[in-house]
């Protein structure tokens, strides 16, 4: 018997919003290393001196690691949302209580994540 | 008579014994505000084109048969009101993603029973207590615990809206590894080393993303999505233990 | 030939009384790292939600876009910030931060490009892709712990 075989076509993440946003997510999480790499680099010229550190400081502001920069920014943000939109849509079903709905637990994260912005500005970089 | 409210359905149609490979056909359906998109169906074979395939069984959401895409959704068409999936005038009715179709809109399931046969969905104990003793005990509580992936009703509406089983039909597949959550949080049952064992393979656990599509598109609420995280964590739990105290008994 | 197509369509749609057989599982072997990565793709993941947004407006963008002097985030602030004879504990808390965002970042990185190149179409190389980038955010990790400790303990 003959049969209609399906593929995966190539854009198929782009034929469904939460398709997409998945996609964003992925290629969030992998800014994530970008940015750490440029941390990383930060410790290093840190540890060569003064001058060095400064001149990386100075490269980070560079018009184009600017946009570099913020093109990370954005992604790792929908990266952090749409993985608080997921927990809740699908929350690890850890205990047997019914669980409560989707924005409850997105609200909470956001909570959480605000609550973390606040501590490390003040904890870390000394406050506003 | 009144004027009746009329919707095109565009029905995706193959027969294997044709030289025409897959292609749409039109038909004009009318419905009331109460019709489902299986009513329609239904309303194709019986009056306008008795060769017109599909599987459907209770119509009202239990068995799993009637999963089709309705406008690129994985839906169950007995619970998809056509006033709901007609945004243009045009229900778009296809099989569902990710399987080989047989003929117009059913689906050749095969690699769906395969996986979910091999997480062994059943109570696997080392030893089965003699019948005379009754039957194994459980508290609400203990049934709670797996209550939810109990409740699936293998309509693969998950398969087919998971982009990693279309892309990769070797996945195990989000109902079959939600099914063996459910066996492994079971209090009956002893073999959840047997299975995390199958499960945390390349092409079990692991494959999946965490795309979340096939929780959103369950009907029947399982969550399959945070079965498989809970059986990731389950898995590594189980890994680390295996490492680090090789000697203690498993589980 | 009629009986041909017929007895192979019975063998598929109608088994009869044939038990269906549970395909003999295409032996996979159980993964070994898989889940050790995975572990700490996971914690990389909820660690950078959190802490990486307000790192990168701290460190990339409060300075040029004017809300902060360039001495905000200047050397002597990081000097004295990862100062780890402070009272407070604070210079240890500085140094572990850094820790946790570069080692988090890096492991959930490389296990995400991993899986986005293993999408596209590199499904055959992924041990070899899993050495490269794994191997590379290990070595950064070990990079972040040297700079953490560095000052301190060495």
């Amino acid at each position: 018997m003959r049969e209609a075989v399906w593929k995966r076509p190539a854009g198929w993440w782009t034929h469904n919003k939460d398709y997409t946003l998945f996609m964003l997510r992925e290629v969030g999480g992998t800014l994530c290393a970008v940015y750490a790499i440029l941390l990383l680099g930060l410790l290093m010229e840190y540890n060569a001196g003064k001058a060095a550190y400064e001149g990386y400081l100075a490269f980070l502001q560079t018009p184009a690691m600017l946009v570099i920069q913020g093109i990370i920014l954005v992604f790792v943000v929908i990266h952090a949302f749409t993985w608080f939109l997921l927990i809740g849509k699908s929350q690890a079903v850890m205990s047997s209580y019914r669980a409560p709905g989707w924005t409850r637990i997105f609200g909470l994260m956001v909570v959480v994540f605000l609550g973390a912005s606040v501590a490390v500005l003040y904890l870390v970089f000394g406050g506003l | 008579m009144a004027a009746e409210k009329q919707v095109v359905f565009r029905v995706r149609r193959y027969q294997p014994q044709g030289t025409k490979g897959p292609h749409y056909q039109d038909y004009r359906v009318p419905y009331l505000d109460d019709m489902v998109v299986l009513d329609g169906l239904n309303y194709i074979k019986d009056n306008l084109d008795p060769t017109l395939t599909f599987r459907w069984s209770c119509r009202m959401g239990i068995c799993g048969s009637c999963g089709m895409d309705v406008n690129g959704k994985p839906r169950l068409t007995c619970g998809t009101f056509i006033k709901d999936a007609s945004p243009r005038g045009i229900v778009q009715v296809d099989p569902l993603t990710g399987f080989n179709s047989i003929k117009d809109l059913v689906t050749d399931f095969d690699p769906f029973m395969e996986h979910f046969l091999s997480v062994k969905p059943w109570i696997i104990r080392k030893k089965d207590a003699p019948l005379a003793e009754g039957e194994y005990l459980q508290y609400p509580e203990e049934l709670e615990a797996y209550r939810q992936q109990s409740l699936c009703i293998n309509c693969t509406l998950c398969y087919a809206a998971c982009p990693v089983f279309q892309g990769n039909s070797h996945f195990v597949g989000p109902a079959s590894l939600a099914m063996a959550l459910r066996y492994i949080r079971d209090t009956r049952d002893e073999g959840a080393d047997e299975r995390l064992e199958r499960l945390s393979t390349r092409n079990g656990i692991w494959e999946c993303t965490f795309v979340g599509e096939c929780s959103v598109v369950c009907p029947k609420e399982v969550d399959p999505a945070g079965a498989i995280q809970s059986l990731k964590v389950l898995a590594t739990m189980r890994h680390m233990r295996k490492l680090l105290m090789p000697k203690s008994a498993s589980r | 030939m009629a009986e041909e197509a017929r007895s192979e369509f019975d063998a598929r749609y109608n088994p009869g009384h044939e038990v269906i057989r549970v395909q003999a599982a295409r032996k996979e072997r159980e993964v070994v790292l898989e889940p050790l990565f995975w572990g700490l793709f996971s914690l990389g993941g909820f660690l950078t939600a959190f802490l990486l947004p307000i790192t990168i407006l701290a460190v990339s963008f409060f300075v040029p876009l004017g809300f902060w002097p360039a001495d905000r985030i200047g050397y002597d602030w990081l000097t004295n910030a990862m100062n780890p004879a402070a009272a407070n504990l604070q210079g240890l808390l500085v140094r572990a931060f850094f820790l946790l965002v570069i080692a988090g970042g890096l492991f959930h990185g490389a296990h995400r490009f991993k899986y986005m190149l293993m999408e596209a179409g590199a499904r055959k190389h992924e041990s070899g892709l899993g050495v490269i980038l794994y191997g590379l955010a290990i070595l950064g990790s070990l990079g972040a712990l040297y700079y953490a400790v560095k000052g301190w303990i060495l």
